[in-house]
């Protein structure tokens, strides 16, 4: 059995092969990573399709400074951090009776941010860590990155910090605002406490 | 202590990340502050919730959707319809007179250094004889300089069509002996088209302001440029990857200039075949070719004027594929050093 890193040679040098290795041993995780950023099945696989292609493409990046799987990591937060704030563009509220119109002519279906659900959607809901995601979801990128990857991917403040390329100390200090901020969001509402 | 002190240690409190003295203060603290203690717990809370949010298994086939991408992407590059309508937007050209500079490039190839040969099997000859045909090029011309680079030899496709070179069997021709590359718009020997792309990764200190130097580069060589592909510098390394159409006469000094842009790393050198491209659309012309005299000799000058548009359009297509070959793609994949 090859190590990652023999694998990402034989990718380099052109055996594709290889590289499927690579997606297979690491789909799972990327694909819950990816899952976890977007919140449904078909955001996500679309999501870890992109990463493995992007990975592929910026393999050459990998110097093996830190394991294949913290670098993939590092690949897969950037896509992902690059999709949520292209949606952010994207998602224009405005008046709801008017289709909204683009540059290019065509018609958008209007997006109305209103993520936080009544109490009663609340106890329909299975799960109250959904009902936490979509505070989550609400957050600024970068504080929904650092929550994900130490409270929904169990990454160790060292491994956070090679992904984001940052001290342990900015993944401490980080990972403290983004948390007070969700918890505010959270009791603002007052459903939970 | 204080709260509002006590308040930034919870975080790393709960996940272990607190040195002993801080445990200790944040432990005393916790033992008569309730508000604090409230707030510890729901941080907690929500962490615990988030930590059991369900997630499905990857779905199956993902291996194979990945594959499907990636050999799509590889053919994208050059495929016929790329080919038909190539991508103005975003590419620009200049014609300012470039500054040739002093230091060489360190490429490795994958393909020889100083002649690149392509070997094959001709389908309709005897078994086990190869023809070469051998290129040498300005960009082969640094590479020997650089004396970098391993003899390798690449098995190339049959060509598409018949050549007057191969028949009754093949031509044997060493690599001392040089046989012109493919000349655009001209059958060369074998019939054999390519289009060069060599990549190589720069490390440089501001990744923006190597982006706009590589960009001044190619407006004042007249290359064509389009920046593919951007990392967010945020998390990771930024990266960016900008792909320039550079003239083949120019290459060397650009890649010279690139080269002072910071430490040169991971080349590579690629040649993507466009025979089969090439010589369907010079089937295609030729019959429609044939198609429009007939037209002219029974008198349809509207079929004629038809298949004339059509002609031309196929015409389109083979002069940017002819473009292709006359140019070399520079692929720099700019890494940002970041500083510890």
């Amino acid at each position: 059995m090859y190590t990652d890193e023999q694998l990402v040679k034989k990718s380099l040098k052109g055996d594709v092969a290889a590289f499927e290795e690579l997606v297979l041993r690491y789909q799972n995780k990327v694909y819950a990573l990816a899952y976890r950023y977007m919140g449904n099945e078909e955001d996500a696989y679309d999501i870890t399709q992109e990463i493995f292609l992007k990975a592929f493409r910026s393999l050459r990046t990998f110097k093996g400074n830190s394991s294949f799987g913290t670098w993939l990591y590092r690949v897969a937060t950037n896509v992902c951090l690059d999709e949520l704030r292209r949606r952010k563009r994207r998602v224009i509220p405005l008046s709801l009776d008017e289709p909204l119109a683009t540059e290019d002519g065509d018609e958008l279906e209007k997006d109305i941010i209103d993520p936080s659900p009544g109490a009663d959607i609340i106890y329909e809901r299975r799960e109250f860590s959904e009902y936490i995601w979509t505070f989550l979801n609400q957050m600024k990128p970068e504080h929904k990155t650092i929550i994900v990857l130490r409270d929904m991917m169990d990454l160790s403040y060292e491994e956070i910090a090679q992904i984001l390329n940052c001290s342990v100390g900015t993944v401490k200090s980080r990972l403290n605002r983004a948390r007070n901020i969700l918890r505010k969001k959270i009791e603002e509402k007052e459903l939970l406490f | 202590m204080r709260c509002n002190q006590i308040k930034d240690l919870l975080s790393p409190y709960m996940d272990g990340m607190t040195n002993e003295k801080e445990n200790r203060l944040v432990k005393e603290h916790l033992a008569e502050c309730p508000s604090c203690r409230e707030e510890l717990e729901r941080m907690q809370f929500i962490a615990l919730c988030l930590n059991k949010m369900e997630v499905p298994p990857c779905p199956e086939g993902l291996v194979l959707d990945v594959r499907k991408r990636i050999v799509e992407e590889k053919n994208k590059v050059f495929s016929l319809r790329e080919a038909a309508k190539p991508k103005r937007q975003g590419w620009m050209a200049a014609g300012i007179a470039g500054i040739a500079l002093l230091i060489g490039i360190y490429i490795n190839s994958i393909l020889p250094v100083e002649n690149i040969a392509f070997l094959w099997r001709d389908k309709d000859s005897e078994a086990g004889k190869n023809v070469a045909i051998v290129g040498k090029g300005p960009l082969d011309r640094i590479m020997g300089i650089t004396g970098i680079g391993k003899e390798e030899k690449r098995v190339a496709q049959a060509p598409f069509t018949e050549d007057e070179d191969n028949d009754g069997g093949n031509v044997a021709v060493t690599d001392k002996e040089t046989v012109k590359p493919a000349v655009p718009g001209k059958k060369s020997a074998g019939g054999i088209y390519v289009a060069e792309q060599l990549a190589a990764q720069i490390k440089v200190g501001d990744i923006d302001k190597s982006t706009q130097e590589v960009i001044k580069l190619a407006q004042a060589s007249g290359a064509e440029y389009k920046i593919v592909d951007s990392m967010q510098p945020l998390s990771g390394e930024a990266t960016k990857t900008i792909e320039l159409a550079v003239e083949k006469d120019k290459a060397d000094s650009i890649i010279q200039q690139l080269s002072l842009l910071g430490e040169v790393s991971d080349t590579s050198r690629n040649q993507v075949s466009l025979t089969e491209q090439y010589n369907k659309v010079q089937e295609e012309i030729n019959i429609l070719n044939e198609k429009i005299a007939q037209a002219e000799k029974e008198g349809n000058a509207e079929a004629k004027a038809d298949l004339e548009k059509k002609l031309q359009e196929l015409n389109g297509v083979k002069n940017d594929i002819e473009g292709k070959m006359a140019k070399i793609t520079l692929k720099v994949y700019l890494v940002e050093n970041v500083k510890p």
